[in-house]
């Protein structure tokens, strides 16, 4: 099977100004993110950490500055670079199992191939038994499952993540979480994730920044990442907190939020 | 007649009822409640019924039914209608034209409805234009209609197909403008082409917002494909409806008007049919079924 021939991307921004019509509502970002690696991006809801992730995937041309991955510059979306939205971006009426194929389909994959690798993935998320239900049949944490799935089923090299577990209830958020770290251990792939809880973050991350206005504020390594007998300094934790409320007082007046996923 | 006909389009939009089991619901779905299907064929009975009264006894009060014929001439005349071939020919003359007609205002509306929608140049050029003819009633195009089509066929089929084209457009325009963004963001995401965001979620995307415009098209069509008949045919529904009128012969303009609804709620009925077939995904119609 060819779901794991993947290899992970360097993702780099230099100097990115990133904004809607001409407004920057974020400047200044210098940030690189090592292949394999996973990055959260922390910030308050309006920072432009949403611009950011579609900066990365190629859906938004920076205002200033650039994005590169690999060392060669982002112009556009690409299959290598996934992005997984809060939610509602599972195509309604394509049962889970055919949403998985499609970045697949869209690779010009035949038929089998692509059935084969949904079911494995679909498998590999737990949802085997739902393949064939519409996405509105689905609970909202089975959604982001099969949003994982179709995320990854298309082999990317990166995958941007917006907030995907912002909307569930902690239960399903925390067991997302640990799919996310066992399907990354699988896939090694590089995850630049964004969210607003600290407490996520630190779970996830092998680096966590917090984004204000200006660029990136504090950035943080995790010591042991994602490992529950090396549970992050609280100090540290209140660092990151600390970092994260002084962006807020600085954060800009929402924009209009078109990159809200 | 009518009954059966609504009966069974009221049937037939049960079944497409999606749900995690859906062999059972579309069986429950398939099969009506006795109680509600009696309701329906009483109210129809008691129509009958009051047009049998009131011409049976000729009442006159303001309005005058001493001349209309009754539901049993009309009946008898029906029945005298469909054995005719002429009645047949006339059927599918007028189903000709209505699905030729909206067959071309679908394909134009909805492509031309994308187009405009996707790009802000073509939107600049045809807009304009587009907005001037809207306004215009179909049936006025009939003169223009005369002078430019070789055949007076293809002048009705004209017709038909503007009227139903309008409706079609602006639906598809409203539709593809609607959808969430985050559809195409997804499938771009993937490295999708133009072309396959286009198939991929645009098009399965607006089905649900074109069905709207399809239906509303339908009926226009149909009002404006017997009125184009009624004008400039020599077949058809509208036409023989209109020839029995100018030899007064009501019986038989009762029959032409009870035809042209039975056919027009048929065709009504399978848009509405295909539609909800290709919508069952939309969310409220696991709802409704419930």
């Amino acid at each position: 099977m060819t779901t794991f021939d993947v290899t992970p991307s360097a993702i780099r921004a230099e100097g990115l100004t990133l904004g809607y019509a001409g407004e920057a509502v974020v400047e200044d970002v210098d940030l690189d993110v090592a292949p394999g690696e996973i990055l959260v991006v922390l910030g308050h809801s309006g920072c432009g950490k949403s611009t950011l992730l579609r900066a990365f995937a190629g859906l938004l041309t920076p205002l200033a500055g650039r994005v590169l991955t690999d060392g060669l510059p982002v112009t556009g979306p690409s299959a290598h670079r996934a992005l997984v939205f809060q939610d509602d971006a599972l195509l309604p009426w394509r049962s889970a199992r055919r949403n998985v194929e499609l970045p697949l389909a869209v690779q010009g994959r035949p038929r089998a191939e692509r059935r084969a690798a949904a079911s494995a993935w679909l498998d590999r998320v737990g949802l085997a038994r739902f393949a064939d239900r519409l996405p509105g049949q689905l609970s909202g944490g089975m959604r982001q499952r099969v949003q994982l799935a179709r995320a990854l089923a298309g082999a990317p090299g990166l995958v941007c993540m917006d907030e995907p577990f912002g909307a569930l209830d902690a239960q399903t958020r925390s067991s997302m979480q640990q799919l996310l770290i066992a399907t990354w251990r699988e896939s090694g792939c590089t995850v630049v994730f964004v969210t607003h809880d600290v407490d996520e973050a630190l779970v996830l991350a092998d680096r966590v920044v917090v984004l204000g206005r200006h660029g990136v504020v504090v950035e943080h390594r995790i010591e042991h990442p994602r490992d529950p007998s090396h549970p992050v300094a609280p100090s540290h934790r209140a660092e990151i907190l600390a970092a994260l409320s002084q962006t807020q007082s600085l954060a800009p007046v929402e924009p209009s939020r078109k990159d809200v996923a | 007649m009518t009954a059966d006909v609504q009966e069974r389009i009221d049937v037939a939009t049960e079944v497409g009822v999606p749900a995690p089991p859906p062999s059972r619901r579309a069986a429950r779905g398939r099969r009506l409640d006795p109680a509600r299907w009696l309701v329906r064929t009483a109210s129809l009975a008691a129509a009958i019924a009051v047009w049998h009264l009131l011409t049976t006894y000729d009442v006159e009060a303001w309005l005058r039914f001493n001349r209309l014929p009754g539901p049993g001439e009309v009946a008898a005349a029906f029945v005298d209608q469909v054995t005719t071939a002429r009645y047949y020919q006339d059927l599918a003359q007028s189903l000709l034209r209505i699905l030729s007609g909206f067959a071309i205002a679908s394909v134009a509306g909805v492509g031309l409805g994308i187009l405009l929608a996707r790009s802000r140049w073509l939107a600049d050029v045809f807009q304009p234009l587009l907005e001037v003819a809207r306004p215009i009633p179909a049936i006025a195009l009939v003169p223009v209609a005369i002078l430019l089509f070789p055949t007076n066929e293809q002048g009705i089929v004209f017709i038909t197909a503007t009227a139903a084209f309008f409706p079609i457009l602006v639906s598809t325009r409203h539709a593809v403008r609607a959808l969430p963004t985050v559809w195409e963001d997804a499938l771009l995401t993937m490295g999708a082409s133009r072309r396959q965001v286009l198939s991929g979620v645009v098009l399965p995307g607006i089905v649900p917002g074109i069905f709207g415009g399809l239906s509303v098209g339908m009926g226009v069509a149909w009002i404006c494909v017997i009125s184009a008949e009624m004008i400039s045919g020599d077949l058809g529904l509208g036409y023989r409806t209109w020839q029995a009128y100018t030899i007064v012969d009501y019986p038989d303009v009762l029959v032409g008007m009870v035809s042209i609804g039975v056919v027009g709620q048929l065709t009504s009925g399978c848009v509405e049919l295909l539609g909800r077939r290709l919508t069952r995904w939309l969310p409220s119609e696991g709802r409704n079924a419930q």
